[in-house]
């Protein structure tokens, strides 16, 4: 069981290496000739209009926090999708049971305004 | 083969980490929450461990709904996060204490 994961692991360093390999050999091979005005933050051209510590925006936040709520849902749906034929009508009135509060949730938000961007 | 003492002190270990960051950490409330969700991590680790060495599914469900209650636990825990820097500007432990017991 566990060794079916030994090629994913050789697939990840693998993956790492030809990644980095590329960085690192462009780092030791390429002309380095730094100065100020090309390490400045680039902004079309301009100089910088105001501070980077810009007032964020809450809509993010609410997007991923409906994010995790949704994706604990889905970890909830795969182990039910794949016994689903053990577990019968009980599991699929269950499963539809939990999935009610969580559309109720949904719709709340809708109602609320959480998912308008504009 | 790892003996279930190995996990068990890693968990207690990862247990004693979140611990001192909650009671060290006086400047940032993330910290805080992340000590937390470490907390709630180190108590997994040892429900799988019991899990796997008792052969017993259920230490397995329980992680599922500790899983479930830490997400939505980090979640409400980041919108008051984000409600006490719009009043506060400042998310330091030492500045919200303002009742003095």
């Amino acid at each position: 069981m566990l060794e079916n994961y030994l090629p994913v692991l050789v697939f990840i360093v693998l993956g790492a290496l030809f990644g980095l390999g590329p960085i690192i050999i462009g780092f030791i091979l390429g002309p380095n000739k730094p100065d100020s005005e090309k390490n400045s933050p680039y902004e079309c051209g301009f100089e910088a209009f105001e501070d980077a510590r810009m007032k964020f925006d809450v809509r993010f936040y609410l997007v991923a926090i409906l994010f995790i709520i949704f994706d604990l849902e889905i970890a909830f749906l795969f182990p039910w999708a794949i016994v689903l034929d053990e577990i019968g009508t009980f599991g699929l009135l269950a499963m539809g049971v939990f999935l009610t509060i969580l559309v109720v949730g949904f719709i709340y938000e809708w109602k609320k305004g959480a998912l308008e961007w504009e | 083969m790892i003996a279930l003492s190995d996990y068990l002190i890693f968990g207690a270990v990862l247990f004693m980490i979140s611990m001192a960051g909650i009671f060290l950490n006086r400047k940032n409330i993330i910290i805080l929450l992340m000590a937390i969700e470490l907390l709630l991590l180190a108590v997994n680790t040892n429900l799988v461990a019991f899990s796997s060495y008792l052969n017993d599914v259920t230490g397995q469900i329980f992680v599922f709904f500790i899983l479930t209650v830490a997400a939505a636990e980090a979640a409400i825990g980041l919108a008051i996060i984000v409600l006490v820097f719009r009043k506060q500007n400042s998310i330091n432990v030492d500045d919200i204490g303002s009742l003095k017991g």
